[in-house]
């Protein structure tokens, strides 16, 4: 367990300093796929209860309403993460060599780790609670947390796979795109057959 | 372990630490005070005790509140939530009410009455504190109104229509089986005699020497001065100060202050009021809400503390008679 606590430490120290090493150590790192879903699983309740914190007052429901949120988030991120690292690699696979491609788990683990700076989110919320402002700065804190992961992830990404800031950000936008597109089209459809039906 | 090693394990530990508090806290705040700054006051004010207001707004009903009226039910729910909060130090109930039904409102009153035994309560009419919305604010330790609001009706009122014309008219005939003289004395389908109207007029006398009795007691002023109020009388805000039926002209912030006096204190109190949540609001917004209330009027006492400038539970009180 002591090990176990070291190494879910060091993993976060490199996640926070230094992603573009993250692919070397993970491979020598035991239960990085409990490490992984630790991550996210605090990273989702962090997000949730951040955003509620900035909140005036409280109901029962906000229990029930924290809990869904966080797995609605927690669940978003793990398919989001694994459409991408996907993408990543049969799109790396088919546009540079086939050597660039096999590493769907390795990109994976990177996206997942990349959920730690959100852990930070609800500490940053009650910081913005001080302010009467909140809600207005709520949307660009979200923006700078989303920034810091990508961050994370452009580095980490970049290191394993070998490519450029261009590339990399030009298969990320084209990942996000496809992958918020299916439930905007979804969505869309249905609202067109209900007006037009 | 190097210095930024240490501090990225500190700051993962707060982080961790900070989420679990916050989780809990808002388990907590939720159980002990589901109050809401109801003024923009900074954060640091919101984090120290304050007033609650309540919102008397709308006609006042037994169960549940709804767009337009208030239930009894919701309201003492909130006025118990205020008692045993203790962040709240002091109450004002904020009255805009032309009053409702006589049971609903005794029991608003007693509840009132039973929060001032433990807190002090400040009333603040703003529009009409009339009849049951006057009822209420009685047994409060202050009232203040505005100059022009509309103060008193102190009486009882209750409505019986006779269709048996219109009926008569359509040439259709509705009778009634009974056992007992007055079983149908509400009979809306032929005039009352006026036995019935003596014992109709007895539960009035009663509910109305209830009314003045209440009031004195929660004005501590003599019954004789109440009886000068009563007869359906109403009054300006300044009229009714002239008359000890309120105690000053003004509104919150008046009220504020006068609660700070009975709490013999300085602080700065900021206002807490209840918001909906989300789930309250998705259940007033059912359309069926409305119609399911007005069909449970008929499970309502005819007999307001009414001024009955409230035009809608007079139609309420109508369709009550409607074949």
């Amino acid at each position: 367990m002591k090990g176990f606590i070291l190494s879910f430490v060091e993993l976060g120290y490199l996640t926070l300093q230094f992603p573009h090493e993250l692919s070397v150590y993970m491979e020598r790192m035991p239960k990085l796929r409990i490490m992984e879903l630790i991550v996210l699983f605090f990273a989702s309740l962090s997000f949730s209860t951040g955003l509620y914190q900035l909140r005036d007052y409280y109901s029962q429901f906000y229990l029930l309403h924290i809990s869904l949120l966080a797995s609605v988030v927690f669940s978003f991120l793990t398919l989001f993460f694994t459409f991408l690292s996907s993408y990543f690699d049969s799109s790396l696979a088919s546009s540079r060599s086939l050597s660039a491609a096999g590493k769907t788990s390795s990109a994976r683990s990177i996206l997942h780790l990349s959920s730690f700076a959100f852990w930070f989110f609800h500490p940053a919320s009650m910081i913005l609670h001080l302010f009467n402002v909140s809600e207005m700065l709520l949307f660009p804190m979200i923006v700078l947390f989303v920034a810091w992961a990508m961050s994370i992830q452009a580095k980490g990404l970049q290191y394993l796979y070998e490519v450029t800031w261009r590339d990399f950000f030009k298969q990320y936008l084209f990942a996000s795109g496809i992958a918020i597109a299916f439930p905007v089209i979804a969505v869309f459809s249905v609202l067109f057959l209900g007006v037009f039906s | 372990m190097d210095r930024s090693r240490l501090i990225v394990t500190l700051a993962m530990i707060l982080s961790m630490i900070s989420v679990i508090l916050g989780f809990t806290g808002i388990a907590m705040s939720s159980r002990s005070a589901p109050f809401a700054r109801a003024s923009s006051d900074s954060f640091f004010t919101s984090g120290r005790s304050g007033i609650a207001v309540i919102k008397i707004h709308g006609d006042i009903r037994s169960g549940y509140s709804t767009g337009s009226s208030v239930g009894a039910d919701d309201l003492i729910q909130e006025i118990k939530t205020a008692r045993d909060s203790s962040s709240i130090r002091a109450v004002i109930i904020d009255i805009n009410s032309p009053g409702g039904t006589v049971g609903a409102t005794k029991i608003i009153y007693e509840a009132v009455k039973d929060l001032r035994k433990e807190k002090p309560v400040a009333a603040v009419i703003t529009d009409i504190g009339a009849s049951g919305g006057y009822y209420v604010a009685s047994a409060c330790d202050k009232i203040f109104a505005q100059q022009g609001s509309i103060v008193g009706s102190i009486g009882v009122i209750a409505f019986h229509g006779d269709i048996s014309g219109l009926l008569n008219d359509y040439g259709i005939k509705i009778s009634s089986m009974k056992a007992g003289k007055y079983k149908d004395s509400s009979y809306p389908f032929r005039a009352m005699s006026a036995e019935e109207k003596d014992m109709m007029q007895e539960i009035m006398n009663d509910s109305y020497e209830q009314f003045l009795t209440d009031v004195s007691e929660g004005r501590g002023q003599p019954i004789k001065s109440v009886r000068a109020w009563g007869e359906g009388r109403i009054f300006s805000g300044k009229t009714a100060k002239a008359e000890q039926m309120i105690d000053e002209i003004g509104g919150k912030i008046e009220a504020v202050q006068a609660l700070k006096v009975l709490l013999k204190t300085n602080d700065d109190l900021p206002l807490f009021e209840k918001k909906e949540d989300f789930m309250e609001r998705f259940m007033k917004s059912l359309p069926g809400l409305e119609q399911n209330r007005m069909a449970s009027s008929l499970t309502n006492s005819h007999i307001y503390y009414l001024y009955p400038s409230s035009i809608q539970i007079i139609f309420e009180s109508m369709q009550r008679i409607r074949p």
